[in-house]
Order: structure tokens, then C-alpha cells, then sequence
């Protein structure tokens, strides 16, 4: 499985190069998910609102509640998220759309035609992954942090100087970079899993599906793994 | 002048100002050479040259049934000459090439011959190691044992680099189509060219066109593989596989799952494009008489071995007891079924 991570990052930099094929995959594993990652960053962002100020208020903290929101979707929640829902909406597409792609012989076609499939399927793909899940982080966190915001202000009556003045003070730029770093090898991850497990697929149509499970599964096990060892190594 | 014709055979087609296809016509005393001018307009193009046979049909010189069963016959005089005559330069040789695929000998030394610029078809029960031994041929799996030459370089042997280099040779017919589902017909044909050459678009649309005209295929251009049926899928597939003009073509049960009337004319096709382009052809078939009609050469598998291989006019009369059940279709025999 290493082995075909470095095969296909190398197949990165191997001309011809087709940036057609890297911002059809962009489109479809970033612009295609964006929906899903506003939606869920709104309510993710409105949920810590309610609870952290539900939390803060006992100890007469409600003033700490922009930081607490911010630097937890900032350095957590935006890239595991961010992740876990590209996992479900791309990554599963992925493998399947290349677990059938195999089956169907059209990698096969692809190598006879002398066209390594790891060059024209399969490294567009994680490229896209390491460009996307970063953008898509920031958007995560930006759409979050209002999210807390609405419910903050608008709901629970704290004034909004003070929810992004603590947010101003608060979130360092070391806590940006953590989830950029964070998001960035989710990336890899993501697309690394899911494309493997598309592209060594076998068996038909139960194969594909087996494929797309284990594929969310360990993708999804993963990005909470190394999410713990990159903030272990970060703190 | 037909005597002063070069050879059916002759590699270049620049040698033939009316496409190969109207140089037998002219030859055979079907049409005229000004029929033909008229017909290919003043300067006709190698890819108008090669649908000479189309053009005759449309300017009322001839009709569909009469082209094809002239086409047919004179198949049938070169398979009657290969069998009086089996000599022919190998270009695949497969020596004592074996393989086991979920622990089941599928290839259990395999030694044979493919001759060059004939129609091979391969015979065998399913499940025999036909596809497998095709896929060989164009290093798609590795033998566990013995090799596979092509033009004498030896696939094992090849950096990928040079493997890449030797599979532009080639082009190869999947059994289910292989066309990619994202593209439409046109972008499945044109696309080889696009990824592997550096040609004009204008030049790609044209080659195209022209390949699916070639299989009838001329106004299906747009549609995408799932609005087509199953021989327009092969016929979509087989355009595609010619477009890059290889020299050696692998078809993988081309007439699999269609209807009597659709896989002759398949054969017909298949038939039309030899003649036109004089590939080396492998072909794996079920459709057995029939494929003893279409093919040169035939290569029987049996039990991961080659059972028999030689001209198909001969095999067709072999008295092996495997090969006449096959040819039967009879469920007494030495082949059990159930």
C-alpha cells in the first residue's frame, strides 16, 4: 500500500501533464462537496455555541466562548469534519468509480493503450485531494465560527465585540497552521485509501461494494488515528 | 493497371491509390477505375481510400450484400491458399508459458504461434485460459513460467518504458467494450489519439469519423457507452481499438451475447477490416462452426495446453475427439459439462 502511494505521487510529477483531469477531480471532490461541508460546519459551529456557552456560563466564562468555538473548529473539528465528510461523499465515489472502472476492464483497456492508470486516473485524484481538503478546511472554519456566532449573538445574547474580540486574541497562527497541516495529510489520506482500495477491487459487483465499505471505514479510522498522533506531535 | 497492383499484403498504404479494399475489387473485375475516381472523388485521403467499399455502395456501383459476400469470398481464397500453404512468419510465440490464477493451473505450458498478418481465432472451452492467454500477449499478466515474444523481444524482459513502447502495436477488443462510461462514442474513439499522440484536433475528429463510419457507426458519435446495445458497444469498441492503426488487433470474444444477425455482420466486419488494414488478428470465439469460416489459423486450448494449431480449414476436419465435441456441441465426449 506504500508502495502505491509513492508509485503515484511520482506519477505526480511525470509529464504529460493534464490539468483538465486535476480540476475535473477538483470539482468533483472539492466544488461537489462544498454543500455538505457549509451545512455541516454551520451546525457543528452552532452546536459548540450552544454547548460551550451552556459550559462557560457555570463558571461565569460566557466572554471565553468565540476562542473556545474557534481554536476547537480550528485545530479539530475543521479538518477531522472537513474530512470525515469528504470520506463519505467523494472518497466512496472514488473507490467504486474505480473499483467498476476495474472490473469493467477499462483499467486494462487503459494499459494497453500504454496509459499507466496510476498517470491518468489515479494521481489526478490525490492531487486534487491534497489541493482540496485545505480550501475546504478554511471554509469549514470560516462557516463554523459564524455558525457559533449566530447562536451566540443572535440567540443567547452575547454581544458580538466580544465573541470575535477573544477570537482575535485567542487564535495564534500556529493554530491555523495545525489544521492546514491537518487537512493536508487527511488529503492524502482520504484519496491514498480510497483510490487503492478502487484500484485493486476484484469480484464483481460484491467486490465494489466490499471495496466502497472497507474504503469509508478506513479512511474514516484513519483520519481519527493520525489526527491524534499529528496532535500529539503538534501541541 | 490490376496487374501492376502490389500485393494485398504490401505493409504501406500509400501502395494503394484505391484503398486495399479497391484494389481487389479492381482486380476481381467487380468495378472499373474510373468507377472508383468517381466514387474517391479526385484526391482521396488515406482514411476516404479506406472506405472505398462505402463510397461504391453509396454512389449505387454496388450493394451492401454484394460487397460483403465479395469480401467474404475472398477471405475464403486465402484461408484455401493458408491451408495449402501455412507458411507465415510468427509474430507472438508463446513458449511453455504457465499460470495459475486462485490456485487453478489455468496455462500448464503453453507453446504456440501466431502468424503474422493472418486471423487467429482461439478455441476452448470456458473458463480454458483463452482470455488469460490473450492478455499475455499484451503483458496485461506475467506467466509464472516460460515466456512470450513478440517480433522476438521478450515481454518478461521489457523496462515499462519499452513494454509501453511495444504495446502501441498493439490494440485490443475487451469482451464487455471497455469504453470508458464518463465519455460518449466519439471522445472513446478519439481518445487513444489524444492521450498518446500529438495530433491536431481537426486531424483526431476526422480519423474518428472515419473509423466509425468504418463500423456503421457513423451518427452514433454522441452517445454515451449505456444508450448503446451491444453490438453497436462492440462496433463502438472495435472503432476504437483501430483508430491508432495497430498491427497486431486482439479481440476478445467480439460476438459474445449477441443475436445471429448482429454477430455476422460483427464477422463481416471483422472480415472488412483485415482486408482493409491486413492486421495480424487474434480473435477468441465462441461461435463455433462459424469462426472456422472468418479465420486463417486456429489454436485449440484444452486443460491449460494448445490441444491443436494450424490452418482452420484443417482443424475443422481434425478427428480429435475433443475437437469434433467442440465442434458438435455434443455433451458426450471427452469435454464433461455437468
Amino acid at each position: 500500500m506504500f508502495i502505491f502511494l509513492v508509485s503515484t505521487i511520482i506519477h505526480i510529477f511525470k509529464p504529460p501533464f493534464r490539468p483538465y483531469n486535476l480540476l475535473k477531480q477538483i470539482h468533483f471532490i472539492g466544488i461537489r462537496s462544498l454543500f455538505v461541508i457549509v451545512l455541516t460546519a454551520a451546525f457543528a459551529g452552532m452546536v459548540l455555541g450552544l454547548q460551550g456557552y451552556y459550559t462557560l456560563s457555570r463558571f461565569g466564562s460566557e466572554g471565553l466562548l468565540g476562542p473556545a468555538v474557534a481554536l476547537s473548529i480550528i485545530r479539530e473539528l475543521g479538518p477531522v469534519l472537513s474530512a470525515l465528510m469528504v470520506t463519505g461523499r467523494a472518497g466512496s465515489a472514488l473507490t467504486a468509480e474505480l473499483g467498476i472502472m476495474r472490473i469493467r476492464e477499462q483499467m486494462d483497456a487503459l494499459e494497453t493503450m500504454g496509459i499507466h492508470p496510476l498517470k491518468s486516473l489515479l494521481a489526478p485524484r490525490v492531487e486534487a485531494g491534497l489541493i482540496v481538503l485545505p480550501l475546504l478546511n478554511v471554509i469549514f472554519d470560516v462557516i463554523g465560527i459564524f455558525g457559533g456566532y449566530l447562536v451566540a449573538v443572535h440567540l443567547l445574547g452575547l454581544s458580538s465585540g466580544t465573541y470575535f474580540g477573544g477570537i482575535e486574541n485567542a487564535v495564534e497562527v500556529k493554530d491555523i497552521q495545525v489544521g492546514l497541516i491537518k487537512s493536508l495529510c487527511f488529503g492524502m489520506l482520504i484519496t491514498w485509501v480510497c483510490t487503492y482500495k478502487g484500484y485493486f477491487t476484484q469480484r464483481g459487483a460484491e467486490g465494489v461494494s466490499q471495496a466502497t465499505t472497507s474504503a469509508v471505514v478506513t479512511s474514516s479510522v484513519l483520519v481519527l488515528v493520525f489526527d491524534y498522533f499529528i496532535t500529539s506531535v503538534m501541541l | 493497371m490490376p496487374s501492376q497492383q502490389p500485393s494485398a499484403t504490401d505493409s504501406n498504404p500509400a501502395s494503394f491509390p484505391y484503398g486495399r479494399v479497391g484494389t481487389l475489387l479492381l482486380d476481381a473485375g467487380r468495378v472499373t477505375e474510373s468507377q472508383i475516381r468517381e466514387a474517391l472523388g479526385e484526391t482521396p485521403d488515406e482514411d476516404e481510400r479506406s472506405l472505398v467499399g462505402e463510397k461504391l455502395v453509396q454512389c449505387g456501383l454496388l450493394t451492401q450484400p454484394e460487397l460483403l459476400k465479395f469480401l467474404f469470398d475472398q477471405l475464403t481464397k486465402e484461408r484455401e491458399a493458408y491451408q495449402k500453404n501455412p507458411i507465415s512468419e510468427p509474430v507472438i510465440r508463446f513458449r511453455g508459458l504457465e499460470k495459475t490464477l486462485d490456485g487453478r493451473k489455468i496455462l500448464d505450458g503453453v507453446d504456440l504461434e501466431i502468424p503474422l498478418g493472418k486471423i487467429t481465432a482461439i478455441l476452448g472451452v470456458s473458463g480454458g485460459g483463452k482470455t488469460v492467454t490473450l492478455k499475455h500477449m499484451i503483458g496485461l499478466m506475467k506467466p509464472e513460467a516460460g515466456e512470450v515474444e513478440v517480433d522476438g523481444q521478450v515481454l518478461g524482459s521489457l523496462a515499462p518504458k519499452e513494454l509501453n513502447k511495444l504495446r502501441t502495436r498493439f490494440s485490443m477488443l475487451f469482451q464487455g467494450g471497455a469504453l470508458f462510461d464518463s465519455l460518449n462514442v466519439a471522445d472513446n474513439v478519439a481518445f487513444p489519439l489524444r492521450e498518446k499522440t500529438k495530433l491536431k484536433e481537426d486531424v483526431i475528429q476526422r480519423r474518428v469519423n472515419t473509423c466509425l463510419k468504418q463500423v456503421n457507426l457513423g451518427k452514433m458519435g454522441f452517445k454515451f457507452p449505456d444508450e448503446l446495445s451491444g453490438g453497436m458497444m462492440k462496433r463502438a469498441a472495435l472503432a476504437r481499438a483501430m483508430v491508432t492503426n495497430p498491427e497486431i488487433l486482439l479481440l476478445d470474444e467480439p460476438t459474445a451475447g449477441l443475436d445471429p444477425i448482429i454477430e455476422r455482420s460483427i464477422h463481416h466486419l471483422i472480415c472488412d477490416t483485415y482486408l482493409r488494414f491486413r492486421y495480424t488478428m487474434v480473435l477468441i470465439s465462441h461461435s463455433v462452426p462459424e469462426i472456422f469460416r472468418w479465420s486463417h489459423h486456429v489454436v485449440v486450448l484444452h486443460q491449460g495446453k494448445v490441444l491443436e494449431a494450424g490452418p482452420s480449414i484443417d482443424i475443422a476436419n481434425s478427428d480429435n475427439p475433443v475437437i469434433r465435441q467442440f465442434l458438435t456441441g455434443s455433451l458426450e465426449g471427452p469435454i464433461k459439462v455437468i
